[in-house]
């Protein structure tokens, strides 16, 4: 039970950071609606007709959005353990690298399920989404976006697996904080893979349309939760 | 007596550049060693090594009794360390660190200690700002709050009076002197002379990558040690 | 003659030798005609740049193991040279789509894989390149080992992403017995030229150290 009482101190402290600063959680929305918007712009006021290929703007608008968003807020999360040496004073209680790895896993996918909740209904309806979904599931519209957040959370999961790991590597290239993006893009792959053909899926049909990529997303998330775990001794430890 | 702290053989190279060459400490409770070096000659290097912030390149260090480099999360909550970096949450007020810290630590009685080292370093009437706005004397008094919190066996100072002003340094001094009465070790690294004479119990220079002689207090007085740290310096 | 001269040597003639049956040996493939000669180089590259990034894989765990500089070095070095077979895979796999499929890039679940794989070791090289002498060979192993982990991941996807629609790749294994010799030759003898290069660089890095160590030693006694 200590172990529990330990992360979740580790826990608290982080969001207590994150928001104290209000300036993060401001600045990643900011620049998660202006992302969208640049998206929106791009394609110019007029989306297609067809519902499937509305639904894979949406998809890949949201999942790019989240991704660029993710990176930030690593960057940032992993600037202020290095600052005054923060994570010196986190070694010295002696505590289990592990710890520090899921605390950090929890409070970043906290901080991003949050900005995805807010960024997702603007997204859906600046996009014009919503107008053009089939009758069935304009009934069940509240259904839909849990099941949208579902989806968006899993992904985030495998994101803050891998991204965790990463950031706490390339946060000791001092301050060359573009590096994180150079491995950590090429390694989510999947996750934008996978997570975008669930969300197009939901938004024409409601549903999951067969597991193939659920499973991957949920395959993705274990597998580098399970070896970013094992490996973040070294990380932290060097 | 069991010896606190006892380092052998600590070599650390970082590339091609040898800091350390074979360095051999003791460390015993009621000890201050003081450990004068100029800029450069790897007193902090020293400081990390001995609280096991990075490894050796060679050597082996025990504290306690335990084998720091094997069972390093096991020692760590018995040393104190001072350094130039806070090695906390500036955005916190010195209160949310303390407690933060200390709930890692896992200490009985928190709020009185948070309390009673606040009111040592005189910063109860701060203790619910954040760190970040204090000034440089009073970020210093916090981290020896920050320092003692979980009241370690072995403190570990590296140059703590840089920056100071007389008030904190005379705090600094005092705490010191506090400690050593409790039976505490205490290694720290300076390279004023005055200083570090009048807080150590023993001292040595660390020059080349090697500690260099062994001055008791008693058989040293200031004006000699540093007749002779000028003179080591010069070669 | 050392060992590394012996591999080169042996690289070098396996080498002549695939080029003589690639292109006298071997019958001419009648959709593609003389086109279809570049699979062989294509397909050998891309099975040596798995090589290079799996020996990338296995040393990093060993380093991480063991905390011997020697496994440190092998991983890097195979990821140079993985990521110069890397550029022979995708300027070939183009040039093969262009006249099989009539298109210049194909999202083929192998050729996606190496690709991301590839995008993955480079960043790797990046990072390394730019972090602090006492981190740098603990961390490149944990990205070596995490950059690997991904491929099968992003294999299965690529493959599900196609829904199954593309012709299966491994009819291209019945080919007829000349083809077949002349393939195996060529990939052996890129092989042979990876360990070749593996060997070269290995030493190569060694002479780095040594040089630096005797400059330094100069330097401290100038």
């Amino acid at each position: 039970m200590e172990v529990f009482r330990q992360i979740g101190w580790l826990i608290r402290k982080d969001l207590a950071l994150q928001f104290r600063t209000k300036d993060t959680l401001a600045l990643v929305i900011v620049f998660s609606v202006l992302v969208v918007l640049i998206f929106c712009f791009a394609f110019g006021p007029i989306f297609p007709e067809q519902m499937e290929e509305r639904g894979k703007l949406a998809a890949s608008v949201l999942w790019a959005t989240f991704l660029f968003a993710g990176v930030i807020t690593l960057n940032r999360s992993f600037d202020i353990e290095r600052a005054n040496g923060a994570l010196h004073g986190l070694r010295l209680t002696g505590i289990d690298a592990s710890y520090f790895y899921l605390s950090k896993v929890a409070s970043i996918f906290v901080f991003l399920i949050l900005l995805e909740i807010i960024v997702t209904p603007i997204t859906l309806q600046f996009l014009d989404v919503l107008a053009v979904l089939p009758v069935a599931l304009q009934d069940q519209l509240p259904w839909l976006l849990l099941k949208l957040i579902g989806v968006l959370a899993i992904g985030t999961l495998g994101f803050c697996a891998v991204g965790v790991i990463v950031s706490g590597i390339s946060t000791h290239t001092h301050g060359k904080e573009s590096l994180l993006s150079v491995i950590l893009l090429p390694l989510t792959f999947p996750v934008i893979m996978a997570g975008a053909k669930c969300t197009v899926s939901l938004l024409t049909t409601g549903g999951l349309g067969g597991n193939f990529w659920i499973s991957v997303l949920v395959v993705y998330s274990l597998v580098f939760l399970a070896s970013s775990y094992l490996l973040f001794e070294f990380v932290v430890e060097g | 007596m069991m010896m606190l702290l006892h380092a052998s053989q600590i070599t650390k190279r970082f590339g091609h550049r040898t800091v350390l060459n074979g360095l051999d400490l003791d460390l015993q409770p009621g000890e201050v060693v003081t450990i004068f070096g100029p800029n450069g000659a790897g007193k902090t290097t020293l400081i990390q090594i001995l609280s096991t912030l990075i490894k050796p390149t060679a050597g082996t260090l025990q504290i306690g009794g335990i084998d720091a480099l094997a069972e390093t999360l096991r020692v760590r909550p018995s040393l104190g360390l001072i350094v130039h970096e806070p090695h906390a949450y500036l955005e916190f007020s010195p209160y949310e660190n303390l407690q933060f810290f200390g709930q890692l630590y896992k200490l009985d009685r928190l709020e009185q200690r948070i309390a009673d080292l606040l009111d040592e370093v005189q910063l109860t009437p701060y203790a619910h700002d954040p760190v970040k706005i204090f000034s440089r004397g009073m970020i210093q008094r916090f981290m020896i709050a920050k320092a003692l919190i979980h009241d370690p066996t072995v403190l570990l100072f590296d140059e703590p009076f840089s920056g100071l002003d007389l008030a904190a340094k005379q705090l600094v001094l005092k705490r010191i002197d506090q400690e050593r009465d409790r039976g505490k070790g205490i290694i720290l690294t300076t390279h004023d002379t005055e200083l570090g004479y009048r807080a150590g119990s023993r001292f040595h220079f660390l020059l080349n990558g090697q500690i260099e002689t062994v001055a008791e207090k008693e058989d040293i007085g200031l004006e000699a040690l540093s007749r002779e740290y000028e003179a080591r310096l010069k070669g | 003659m050392t060992r590394t001269q012996l591999v080169g040597l042996l690289s070098a003639i396996f080498l002549f030798v695939a080029i003589y049956c690639v292109f006298s040996f071997a019958e001419i493939e009648m959709t593609m005609l003389e086109v279809q000669k570049i699979f062989y180089f294509h397909i050998s590259s891309a099975f040596t740049l798995f090589l290079a990034f799996g020996v990338t894989f296995i040393s990093s765990i060993l380093y991480l193991i063991k905390r011997t500089d020697k496994y440190d070095t092998i991983a890097y070095v195979s990821t140079e040279i993985g990521i110069v077979f890397g550029i022979v895979v995708f300027t070939t796999g183009p040039i093969w789509a262009r006249f099989a499929w009539n298109t210049w890039w194909n999202w083929e679940p192998r050729l996606t894989s190496a690709l991301i794989m590839w995008l993955i070791y480079i960043g790797y090289l990046i990072l390394r390149s730019t972090l602090a002498e006492d981190k740098k060979r603990v961390y490149s192993a944990v990205l070596g080992i995490l950059g690997f982990l991904n491929v099968p991941i992003v294999y299965f996807s690529v493959e599900l992403w196609q829904g199954g629609l593309h012709p299966d790749t491994s009819t291209k294994m019945n080919l007829p017995p000349t083809m077949q010799t002349a393939w195996l030759i060529s990939w052996l003898a890129l092989t042979l030229l990876y360990l070749f290069l593996l060997m070269l660089r290995y030493h190569g890095e060694q002479m780095k150290l040594e040089l630096e160590t005797l400059q330094h030693q100069q330097m401290g006694e100038l």
